[in-house]
């Protein structure tokens, strides 16, 4: 052994060139195993961090009668899944959290609404009765001047809009209150009674302003209180939460900075993120310069929202920024906003300073209302107005795109626009009825009352929505906004159907995937194995379903009340193929790396044997049995793995206390939800460490193998053969 | 005679052929010989003669096509591989024509290499040994250099020591000398007599004229068939006796 160890390292010293370069595969494969598996590792718990404590919790239960497999960050689709139904949040709740290793479980619906953008005559109103409200009385005129000029273009707005519209009677009704409206009688009338003038505006006007655009909110429809407490990366940033028993609406940071904020501030936001982050110039980057072209292209997105008075305050202030005698608004803004690299910081402030405050920096604000419009599953409309409460983000994954995905808005306010509102009592049907001063109707009259009367008609929650498009969606603002007054209990809160529901696991510090999957198993026995415990019904088989699947050749599965899957799951393929990316991509590196290591040594070891071949042949003529020679290139692989491994693992351990302890930065969108905040720290782990030398060990050998097998061939007669 | 009793080798109706190509090479055709213990033989003979395939089939590196080849009384055909492995282990000694020393061990760990197969000998017999081979070819100065630093004949002494160190029965050597100026080929040759008084059985295998006057026995061989197995004339045997006579002052001036 002595003798072997002393000619493998001989070998290893006279063979230098090729030791080096099998030396450093070896040590560069060795050392990202090390580092490749420690930041994996911190990967894989960034990303479980990133999806479990803001969306999905550690398990989601969803009804058995599911069309589709719930997943929560679902692909750009339209068609929302067919999820089902829980029917009894509160029985499940009671079940679910019996079970030992449940601490909590959050009751949850996802959907997506339509929202369209105010138009800049709602804005204005809205403005107009802030200021009447608050006796900001100085405000007033600057504002109708304004609420006036926008009267004024109003009339070629209704000119196109009646293009398209077909009823004759209901579009002279609406020239003749534009006219109004516009008229020097009506403000005198204003002057004279303000709020009554206003309510004329805002509902007869209002509706005929063309919207700016509209959003699609995804949201969540939840349990604010529970949210909030058991999604451990939730905060509030601005605002305040729902208040229990209220309805409401609070947008998510990200989606609220990207998607809701003044396009303008959110490009000067943009260019100064991407000059500090990734420390890009204006001039040496295409994609800062065309959002500085489109900034000075698009001034009117600013000089719109200005009335006379903040028109006039924002030229001095612009003319004595840029040191300017430029008359026109318009061509100032537009010089501000031409930024560059010496200017922006300054610019930048000046614009949050100066300006940011007297335009509508967000187009939904703490406080506004929002009108959300959606449709039932059997394609009912719906729309229910929400008040926005607050702002709220995830800790360390406020610049996460995918964290960003979902608002959170109160449940029962979910219930009524997915249309799984269910009155429990005569008398609480009753009784919300004369709270909210909703009639029935006859069905015959509701077009009338819709079009009409102006009455909230609750048969517009039976008609098809073909039926109630178009301009008549007034009736459903109205009805939306009455839905808004309508208060509730914890108790009609948790009793009520959800579609879904996270649950969260005790002792979440020990959570192994075989712990999460066994809590899983054993919600899904509690749940399953006798269903009457939770009054959900044992759904029915649809005979096309199976005819389908049957056809392609899937298994059914018996069909049960309750579906229950970890996060892992729920995240779906959009999300966990991200997971898999990575996974597939570190693995494949390290493949390659030690694939390309093994051809090396394979190749390097066979020119070796050629060349001691008669070396070989003469230590087999004295007598050294093949075994022998097999073993010689064993040690002599193994000392190089040994020799390398410890070289790679000694920079690998190292490379990682490095990157734990200063943390690796998130410089991209998406490795904030990859690292699960702003920074990863890979972990140092002794199984890594023994792994990577498992796999160095291994390589190596089986790398020798094909060489030592023929160097043990080569007959003890090749010594005979003279080299010279 | 007592040969029979006395035979270390013994060869039989021995035949080898090999594959070239499509045609056959037949390299020995009916060979009969033996060697007694303690013989001093050279097989002499031209290139292609046949010579290094007799001394291949005796050294058990290759079998004999149809023929018996005795080795220690063994017939090598009816060995397996590994027990062909184990008999030139334990009764061969090798020197070869360009040493073949392996040149990332030492002198001494080249001499001390065929040991380290053996189970048998332990670590203190193996290293009295070792010195005393060292000592006994001249070389002990020199026991920690590497082969390429040594001379030719330097080499081929170290080779010498390793051929003798497992105290094998005959000493197999196919032209020690071809590579050696003749002076140094002179003083190897002494120094393989003088091992061979100890008893050691040797064959080489030559076309060195100086080597077959050194020769107890020359064993002329052309064309795969021995033509002249005869003693050496008493004129070599003087030659013989004279160079024995200067062989210690010849290996120690090396």
């Amino acid at each position: 052994m002595g003798m072997l160890l002393r000619l493998a390292l001989r070998n290893l010293r006279l063979h230098w060139v090729r030791t080096l370069i099998v030396g450093f595969l070896l040590t560069i494969g060795t050392w990202l195993v090390v580092v490749g598996q420690g930041a994996l590792e911190a990967i894989q718990a960034g990303m479980q961090r990133s999806v479990v404590d803001t969306l999905s919790g550690h398990l989601q239960i969803y009804s058995g009668a599911a069309k589709d497999d719930l997943e929560l960050y679902q692909s750009a689709a339209l068609a929302a899944p067919d999820l089902g139904q829980i029917n009894d949040f509160g029985a499940l709740k009671k079940v679910v959290t019996a079970i030992p290793e449940v601490r909590a479980i959050v009751p949850m619906g996802l959907g997506r609404s339509l929202v369209w953008g105010d138009s800049p005559i709602e804005t204005k109103l809205e403005e107009l009765r802030g200021a009447i409200r608050d006796q900001k009385l100085d405000r007033v005129p600057a504002i109708t001047a304004h609420v006036r000029a926008i009267l004024k273009s109003m009339n070629g707005d209704l000119d196109k809009l009646q293009k398209v519209a077909s009823d004759v009677k209901e579009s002279a009704q609406q020239r003749e209150d534009l006219a109004r409206a516009n008229s020097d009688a009506f403000w005198k009338e204003f002057e004279a009674n303000p709020l009554d003038a206003l309510e004329f505006l805002e509902n007869r006007i209002s509706p005929l302003g063309v919207q700016s655009g509209f959003y699609f909110f995804n949201y969540v429809g939840t349990d604010p209180q529970a949210f909030a407490t058991n999604f451990k990366l939730f905060r509030m940033q601005a605002g305040e939460m729902i208040p229990q028993g209220q309805r409401g609406f609070m947008f998510n940071s990200n989606y609220y900075e990207k998607f809701v904020k003044h396009r303008t501030a959110r490009r000067l936001d943009e260019i100064k993120e991407a000059r500090e982050l990734t420390g890009a110039t204006i001039a040496g980057d295409d994609t800062l310069k065309r959002m500085v072209e489109h900034n000075r292209s698009q001034v009117t997105q600013i000089t719109e929202q200005l009335d006379p008075q903040r028109s006039i305050e924002v030229k001095a202030l612009l003319q004595k920024e840029l040191a300017s005698q430029e008359d026109d608004l318009g061509k100032l803004v537009a010089d501000f906003l031409n930024v560059d690299d010496q200017n922006f910081d300054r610019r930048y402030e000046v614009f949050y300073k100066e300006i940011a405050p007297r335009i509508r920096l967000y187009a939904y604000m703490v406080g506004d209302e929002i009108a959300l419009y959606g449709q039932t599953k059997n394609g009912y409309p719906r729309a229910v107005n929400v008040k926005v409460w607050g702002v709220f983000r995830y800790e360390g994954l406020e610049k996460s795109g995918l964290a960003g995905i979902y608002n959170v808005m109160d449940l029962m306010s979910f219930r009524d626009l997915s249309g799984m509102s269910e009155l429990v009592t005569p008398e609480e049907v009753a009784k919300l009825k004369a709270d909210s001063g909703i009639k029935a109707l006859d069905r015959d009259k509701a077009e009338d009352s819709l079009f009409g009367e102006g009455e909230v008609v609750e048969a517009v929650d039976n008609k098809p929505i073909g039926d109630v498009m178009g301009d008549s969606l007034t009736g459903l603002r109205r009805a939306a906004q009455a839905a808004q007054d309508a208060k509730f209990t914890q108790a009609q809160l948790e009793t009520g159907p959800v579609v879904n529901a996270a649950v969260f696991l005790n002792d979440e510090a020990n959570l192994t995937p075989e712990r999460i999957e066994a809590a899983r198993a054993a919600v899904d026995a509690a749940l399953n194995s006798d269903s009457s415990k939770w009054g959900q019904p044992m759904p029915v088989a649809d005979p096309d379903d199976i005819a389908k699947k049957q056809a392609a050749g899937e298994i059914i599965q018996p069909l049960k009340p309750a579906r229950v899957v970890t996060w892992e799951s729920a995240q779906g393929p959009l999300v966990g193929g991200l997971s898999t990316g990575i996974t597939v991509f570190f693995y494949g590196l390290v493949g390659l790396i030690f694939f390309v290591a093994f051809i090396v040594i394979l190749n390097s070891l066979l020119m070796s044997t050629m060349e001691r071949v008669q070396e070989i042949g003469t230590i087999r003529a004295m007598g050294a049995q093949r075994g022998f020679v097999l073993r010689m290139f064993a040690i002599e692989g193994a000392a190089m793995a040994v020799l390398f491994g410890a070289l790679g693992i000694g920079l690998g351990a190292l490379t990682l206390a490095a990157l734990g302890a200063s943390g690796i930065k998130a410089s991209s969108e998406i490795l904030f939800f990859v690292f699960g905040g702003r920074e990863l720290r890979p972990v140092l782990d002794g199984g890594h460490l023994l792994v990577a030398f498992v796999i160095i060990t291994s390589v190596t050998l089986v790398s020798i193998l094909i060489p030592a097998i023929a160097a043990a061939r080569i007959p003890p007669i090749a010594a005979m053969q003279a080299k010279e | 005679m007592s040969q029979v009793n006395d035979a270390v080798v013994a060869l039989k109706g021995v035949y080898k052929d090999y594959p070239l190509g499509k045609t056959i090479v037949h390299a020995v055709r009916g060979v009969d010989l033996t060697l007694a213990r303690g013989e001093f033989a050279v097989l002499a003979g031209p290139s292609g003669s046949g010579k290094t395939t007799v001394l291949n089939l005796i050294g058990c590196v290759d079998v004999a096509t149809r023929g018996v080849v005795e080795v220690a009384g063994r017939d090598t055909a009816r060995l397996t591989e590994s027990a062909r492995t184990r008999l030139r282990l334990e009764t061969l000694g090798f020197i070869f024509q360009s040493f073949n020393l392996i040149p990332v061990l030492d002198l001494y760990q080249n001499v001390e290499f065929p040991l380290l197969l053996r189970k048998d000998i332990d670590k203190v017999e193996r290293a009295r040994r070792v010195k005393d081979l060292i000592e006994r070819v001249g070389l002990t100065a020199q026991s920690k250099q590497r082969p390429g630093e040594l001379s030719g004949g330097q080499r081929q002494r170290v080779a010498i020591a390793r051929a003798l160190v497992t105290r094998p029965a005959i000493v197999l050597a196919d032209e020690p000398t071809a590579n050696l100026d003749s002076a140094t080929g002179r003083s190897i040759l002494d120094l393989m007599r003088e091992m061979n008084r100890d008893g050691t059985t040797f064959l080489f295998s030559t076309h060195d004229p100086v080597v077959m006057q050194a020769a107890q026995r020359v064993i002329k061989i052309a064309d795969g068939v021995i033509v002249d197995d005869g003693r050496a004339g008493a004129a070599a045997k003087i030659v013989e006796a004279l160079n024995l006579g200067k062989s210690p002052e010849a290996a120690a001036a090396h």
